[in-house]
This record gives structure tokens, sequence and C-alpha cells, in this order.
């Protein structure tokens, strides 16, 4: 393993970044990723002189938090081979039930408790459609998600409906030795999911289905359990992404991450996860979280317009997707 | 480690019958298991080699027929009873997960814990055992945290073995195991077939390669056309008869 780790490093051509990788333990593709941070951050140090002041890095690693929380658990279903694109309307409809209930005189705490019993429920429904019902997770994904955004909707008249509170703005905006609360909360929530996978035999056999489900289930494991627990885990991200949404914006927004649908996916992407499951590290996953934001922060300091924004994303995730069908996992 | 029957039978299949639609797939099949031997089980394709160890593994049922294990008739009704049972098979299609690594394939799904409510694995627990089950076998696989795909064909299918011997089964089916490997690799693994007899695992080892069959099996099955059409000691027949019987009659 490490001979592959030393081509991988001479492939490179970047010796310190890759030893710094191999006493990580990481693999050649998260080291290319993390080479690919380097050269973005670089990049945008040189043309931009704010890009690496203290203030932007922590104004854009704080808003991206909600996004890589999201990201963590949406790994877990794409390790399996699943796919999740319903995680903003879960957290717009967790969001919404909660901020409501919290309006009409609701304890705070159990107002919260109920948005995470939320968006279970939804993770249930994913997780039964795809896992039980075996329906193609885009499409049934992309089918609650249009259920879960028109109840988020209908609840809030599609009006953004604010509320605000000492929890509220201390994950929104307090910080903890100048580090944004909510950045604390996505790098807890990314190694609680590493722990996971890592050392647990939930997480062995999250892999194992991921790279041959007829193996696993023959070595005794419940498949379809798996596929299910991975939905409610990436639905579950979304509504503790809400919590920290909602003490950003101040509100709920029944529009929220509408125009960021494949965000989340082009992050995992990126991270160097295989599309067809099995293979991917959580830690690939915050360096590709990284990027975009690094990417949608420095187009915004060299005032470049939103359409092209627009077009560079869309680039990105046909560059990440295309390098996963180089590595074997395409389209079949 | 196989229990025997009065009758020396670890496995007693009587009279299997499996028809598909119109199709009959096995036509009143009888096969004996005797302990610590290997049985070849040759025959064309269609001869309905795999509808009987497909029976045998609980994937599908007899229209009729019995089944004794250990002298007990048992009923087969799902893969779970049948591995429950201490039916184990090793597929031809080597059942791993190549993106885990030996240790992680040979205990996936029994893994060793450290504790019941979040499931850490005793990690350093499995490797060591990983190779004391390799080293069982006499197979050379020094690092369990080798992720398979970096293995040889003949490692992995060595794996495969070890992890269904390592159930400690009653008996175990070999589907094809030397096919697809090069000839140096099939050495390897009918020396493993070879050790699971000297610990006294029986097994029904199927292959089209009549070599590797005369090699490490004590008696050969033949069946054609869902009948049993011969059942001979190895040592007294050959290679042209066997021929005959799995094409000819």
């Amino acid at each position: 393993m490490n001979d592959s780790k030393d081509i991988a490093a001479q492939k490179q051509g970047a010796g310190g970044i890759a030893l710094f990788g191999r006493k990580m333990n990481f693999s050649g593709e998260i080291i290319s990723i993390l080479i690919a941070l380097i050269i973005l951050c670089v990049f945008f140090s040189i043309t931009s002189p704010y890009f690496l002041a203290i203030k932007n890095i922590l104004n854009f690693t704080m808003n991206t938090s909600i996004l890589g929380i999201m990201a963590a658990g949406l790994f877990v279903a794409m390790v399996i081979g699943e796919i999740d694109v319903s995680q903003y309307a879960v957290l717009a409809l967790s969001t919404a039930i909660m901020v409501i209930l919290i309006r009409r005189g609701m304890n705070q705490g159990a107002a919260i408790a109920i948005a995470l019993g939320v968006s279970l429920v939804c993770g249930v429904i994913n997780g039964v459609s795809v896992a039980l019902l075996r329906i193609n997770p885009i499409i049934a994904t992309l089918a609650t998600m249009m259920v879960y955004r028109g109840f988020a909707f209908k609840i809030t008249a599609a009006r953004a409906m604010g509320v605000s509170g000492p929890f509220f703005s201390a994950i929104g905006s307090g910080r903890i030795l100048g580090v944004p609360v909510s950045v604390y909360i996505m790098l807890g929530i990314f190694l609680v999911v590493h722990i996971m996978l890592s050392y647990t035999a939930y997480g062995k056999r999250v892999y194992a289905v991921g790279g041959n489900p007829e193996a696993s289930y023959i070595s005794g494991i419940n498949v379809k359990m798996v596929r299910f627990w991975g939905l409610v885990c990436s639905s579950a991200t979304a509504a503790l992404a809400g919590l920290i949404f909602v003490g950003q914006v101040g509100a709920t927004v029944p529009t929220a991450g509408e125009g960021g649908l494949m965000d989340v996916v082009t992050a995992v992407v990126l991270g160097g996860i295989s599309l067809s499951g099995g293979k991917g590290k959580v830690v690939g996953t915050l360096i590709g979280v990284l990027i975009l934001a690094v990417l949608s922060n420095g187009m915004v300091l060299l005032s470049v317009q939103s359409y092209y924004q627009t077009i560079v994303k869309g680039i990105v995730i046909f560059l990440a997707v295309f390098v996963d069908s180089l590595r074997g996992g395409g389209y079949k | 480690m196989a229990e025997t029957s009065e009758q020396g039978c670890v496995l007693e299949m009587k009279g299997i019958h499996k028809s598909f639609g119109g199709v009959k797939a096995l036509e009143g099949v009888d096969l004996e298991l005797r302990c610590g031997e290997v049985l070849g089980l040759v025959g064309d394709n269609a001869a309905g080699k795999s509808t009987l160890m497909k029976i045998l593994t609980g994937f599908y049922h007899a229209d009729s027929g019995r089944i004794f294990l250990d002298g007990k008739q048992v009923y087969l009704d799902s893969p779970k009873t049948s591995k429950r049972l201490g039916i184990e098979m090793v597929y031809q299609n080597l059942e791993l997960c190549q993106n885990l690594n030996v240790a992680e394939n040979l205990f996936l799904g029994r893994e060793l814990l450290r504790e019941p409510v979040f499931r850490f694995l005793k990690g350093r627990q499995m490797e060591r055992r990983s190779i004391e089950i390799l080293h069982k076998l006499k197979i050379d696989i020094q690092e369990p945290r080798k992720r398979v795909d970096r293995l040889s064909g003949g490692q992995q299918q060595a794996v495969a073995i070890s992890k269904a011997v390592s159930f400690e089964p009653k008996m175990l089916i070999l589907d094809e195991p030397t096919a697809n490997l090069a000839l140096k690799e099939i050495g390897k693994v009918l020396d493993i077939v070879l050790q699971l007899k000297q610990h006294g695992i029986p097994a029904i080892f199927i292959s089209h390669r009549l070599d590797d069959v005369f090699r490490v099996c004590d008696r050969i099955f033949v069946l054609r056309g869902g009948r049993r059409v011969a059942l001979k000691n190895t040592a007294e027949t050959n290679h042209d008869e066997v021929v005959r019987y799995m094409f000819i009659g």
C-alpha cells in the first residue's frame, strides 16, 4: 500500500504534500485533491489581496459549514452506492416546522427535537423508498424533495419566518477562540462520521455493501438495513445543518438551497468518492467542501459575474464525475 | 471437525427432483458426501450441478426428495438456514469485497466487537485471528491489512476458502475454485483443497477441469441431463471414462 502511495506522490511531483499525505495515511486521490485545493488557494491569494485575510477565511468557512455538515451525511449514503438530493428540502421543512412551533410559544429545545424528528421521518421515507422498495435513489429523493419542499412552502405560506434566541445566535454567529461555532460543529460531525466508518461494524458494512452487495448479503449482512440507515443519516445531517442555517440567517426560508441542488453532491464527488459506491474517505469530502468554498469565495472576490460562477460550478461537477468515471466508477 | 452419521456420510441427498416450468432440471438425484472426503461434481453445462448446489445452499427448494445432515433430516428453506446448519459455499465469482482488506473480508458480518452499543471493532484481534485462520490452511498471506483487490486471483480464492472454513462448517462446496486462474495459482488452490482433507473437512468440488478433479477428489459424481449417471472412485476410473459419462452415457 505504501508503494502505491510512493508512486502517487512521485506522480504529483509534490514531495512535501505527498509526504504529509503518507504520514496521514491518505490515498493518492486525497493527496491529489489536497494539491488542487492548495493550487486554488495560491491562485486566489495572488489574484485577490483579500483572500488570505483571516476575516475572509473565517467568513467563508462559516458559510460553508451548512454545506459541509450535509456533505458528511451524504457521504455515508454515497459510499453505500446511493444518493440523496432531498437534503436541502429536508432542511427547509424541518426548520420551517421548528420555527413555526417556536413562534407559537413552544420551548426551543422541544421544537429543535421535533425538527430533528421530522428529518428522521424524512430519512425513513427516503430509506424505505430506496432500500426496501428499490426505487432509483435519484428519482426517489427527487420526488421526496418536491414533497418536502412543497410542505415547507405550504406551512410557511412561502414566506421567510424569523426567529431568534441565544442558542441560534451562538451556533449562527458565535465564536470560540475566534473560530465560528458552526465550523466546530461541522468538524465535529466529520469526526463522528470518520470514527463511525473507520472503527465500527456499521462503517465496515457501509463500505462492504457499497463495494459488493451480493458478497455482503452472502456474509449475512442485512444489506437493506445498511442502505436504509445511510439514507436516514443523510437526512439527519440536513436537520443539523438547518439549525445552523436558522442561526446564521435568523429565519427559516422555504426556498433554502433551491439553487444549489447539486452542491452537496459535487462536494462529495470532488472529495474522491466513487459514484458506484464502496470507495472514498470522509476527509476527502471535507477537502471537497473546502474546494467549493474557496472557488465560490475566490470568484466573488474577483467580481466574476454570477452567470460565469454557475458555469464554472457546472464544469467542476462535470470534471469531478469524469475523473470518477476514469477511475472506474462511471455509469454502468 | 465434521460429525459422521451411522453410514459415515455427512450429507445425504435422496431422490431430489426439481423442475422449472416444463423443464426437468433434476430427476431423482441421490448424492452422498462421506466424512473427510472431497467429492468431485462434474457434468456438462445444464447438467444440473448448479441447481443441485442451490438446493443444498437453500437458494432453491426441491420439488421432492430428502436431505440428511449427520443422519438427521433437514429442511433447507433459505441460505441462512443452510449456513446455520454448517453448509458453506465458496462461489465461482469470488464473493469477496474487493474494497476491503483481508481481515475485514474474513470477519465480514461477524465482526469482533469491543462493546454492543456503538459496535466498535476489535481491529487488532481480527487481524491476529485472520493470520491464524490463513495459517491453518498454510496460506502465505502475511498482511491482513492488505486490500483484497491487491492480491492475485489465487490468493483471493485462498481468502474466500479460508473465510468459509473459519465458520467451522460441516461441509464445504467449492464452485469452480480454479476457474480463471494461472497454472501456478491453480496448484496453490488445489493444495489448499488437500489441506481441507487433512483437517477432515468434507467438500464437494465442482469443476470443468478434470485434471484438478482427479488431483484432489476421492470420488467423482457425474450428472447428465439432471440425472446421476456415474459415481466412481477416482482411483478406479480415468479421464476418458468420466468424459464418456459426461457427454455420451
